[in-house]
């Protein structure tokens, strides 16, 4: 009795997975797809602006780009080791981001991890023109642009 | 040995099963690389396949942000198993999730063994239905993680572990305390949180060799100085990557970092639960005495077996509540990191 009712048990788990397999399927890989569509973007000089992790971006940007990773946030994944930060984060670091602006070098950010770092793009958005570049799935990449200059 | 007509059919047909156990398993746990190579669960898929492609292309164990190489967070033993995969399926990143169903394929079968060994075939199909349904353990094998592999390295112990039990040649002993002092070592290089599972093995070595009566100070010594000799790598790893020998990976990157939101993956789970999950499923199907004692043993040792099913329970109940799983789950010892 008590093996019947574990074999009931653990076959309707599995009954459960394959209709949870036919019924939702694979989430969409957006980080794969996001990546892929900067390596169709940037041609040559550029700068990053992500919340997707630095060694995921720098695997796949790695050859024959010129690009710079910066994080959109403090709490990005790999954005430090313990408490050093590993590199500057933009939306604390608007100077920075102007100066590559001003030296005409193109600085793109995706918005995949928005509701994640809230604040952060807030602080962006406040300081920069945000022109969309292209879709991927529900998310955009955006060129940075300055405000005053947009508005002259 | 000889066999009846019937004894071969139920054998047969035990085989057959199993065999459609694992392909609807396989089918289950399916992950297709461009999928995987999402690389979602925050930095652990990344710091495993991205290092373990580099020291495949460029030779180094490194993840490379803005042209700086830094070294992964975990120990290298998971990228050494993800290294020939890549080798031959290609190095897209998320082809080392066939590293992570293979290893999980093997924990199944190695489950089928170890209850064939110890309760015969049909409460040993019985023990790997459970294991294959056991939603948290087809997520983790949909991941590029080292939890899986952990398993499957920690099963194997218990099936050596088994051997070692049932084996009369005083030779086979002492070649399986040095395999299992392999294995621990390995698992080690695993994930270091492996390290609450030697003493387990080592209590479980010395009363097998307790009950044998074949002398415990040689096999023993063995088992000891293989895990030594497996962790010694690592220990050097650590002094040219980190800058000491005792600086880990995780002290380097995580563990001064605030607890926050991202550091949330203590919910995952580790072979000793999976191990507790299999041994307390196993004892449920009505063990042979002698294995009963053994693995009864290891679950007094553990003492938690029965919150287990709790757990599951619960979870079963709503999917909101996999989150007080979690923290049931984290209770178990080596439960987290």
């Amino acid at each position: 009795m008590a093996l019947c009712i574990l074999l009931v048990f653990s076959l309707s788990g599995m009954f459960a997975l394959v209709r949870k397999k036919f019924v939702s399927g694979h989430p969409f890989p957006c980080r794969y797809e996001m990546v892929h569509a900067y390596q169709g973007i940037i041609d040559g000089n550029a700068v990053i602006i992500s919340g997707i992790d630095g060694a995921y971006m720098g695997h796949f940007l790695a050859d024959g780009k010129d690009a710079i990773w910066y994080p959109v946030s403090a709490r990005v994944n790999l954005a430090r080791q313990g408490k050093k930060l590993l590199f500057p984060v933009a939306s604390e670091n608007i100077p920075l981001i102007r100066e590559y602006l001003d030296r005409k070098v193109p600085v793109y950010i995706d918005d995949l991890r928005e509701f994640s770092y809230a604040e952060d793009f807030n602080k962006l958005r406040e300081a920069f023109l945000f022109e969309h570049v292209r879709s991927v799935n529900s998310y955009s990449i955006y060129r940075l642009s300055e405000r005053e200059v947009a508005a002259q | 040995m000889s066999y009846s007509p019937a004894g071969r059919r139920g054998a047969a047909l035990a085989g057959v099963a199993l065999v459609i156990l694992a392909v609807l398993y396989l089918w289950l746990v399916n992950v297709p690389p461009y999928y995987a190579a999402n690389l979602r669960t925050l930095h652990d898929e990344v710091q495993y396949a991205i290092p373990a492609i580099n020291l495949l292309a460029k030779g180094r164990l490194v993840m490379v942000m803005n042209g700086v190489e830094y070294p992964p967070v975990s120990p290298f033993g998971f990228h050494i198993i993800l290294m020939p995969f890549y080798r031959i399926f290609g190095t897209m990143v998320g082809n080392g999730i066939r590293a992570v169903q293979a290893s999980s394929l093997l924990a199944l079968l190695l489950t089928f063994s170890i209850a064939f060994l110890s309760v015969g075939r049909k409460r040993a199909l019985l023990a790997t239905v459970l294991l294959a349904a056991n939603p948290i353990f087809i997520y983790q094998s949909g991941k590029i993680m080292a939890t899986t592999p952990r398993l499957a390295f920690f099963l194997a112990a218990l099936l050596l572990l088994l051997l070692a039990w049932r084996s009369k040649r005083r030779g086979v002993l002492l070649f399986l305390s040095a395999l299992l002092g392999f294995l621990s070592g390995f698992m080690l290089l695993l994930h270091l949180s492996s390290i609450v599972l030697i003493p387990i093995i080592l209590i479980l070595l010395i009363y097998v060799l307790v009950k044998k009566k074949t002398g415990i100070i040689i096999p023993v010594s063995i088992y000891i100085l293989l895990v030594s000799a497996t962790f010694l790598p690592l220990l050097l790893y650590q002094s040219s990557a980190y800058g000491s020998w005792s600086t880990t990976g995780y002290q380097t990157w995580i563990w001064s970092r605030p607890f926050g939101e991202d550091t949330l993956p203590v919910f995952s789970l580790s072979p000793t639960r999976y191990g507790v999950a299999f041994l307390d499923g196993l004892s449920k199907t009505g063990m042979d005495p002698r294995i009963s004692r053994l693995t009864g043993r290891l679950l007094d040792l553990i003492g938690l077996g029965k919150l287990y099913n709790v757990s599951v329970f619960i979870a079963r109940l709503s999917v909101r509540l996999y989150r007080v799983r979690g923290c049931i789950l984290f209770m178990f010892p080596g439960g987290g990191r």
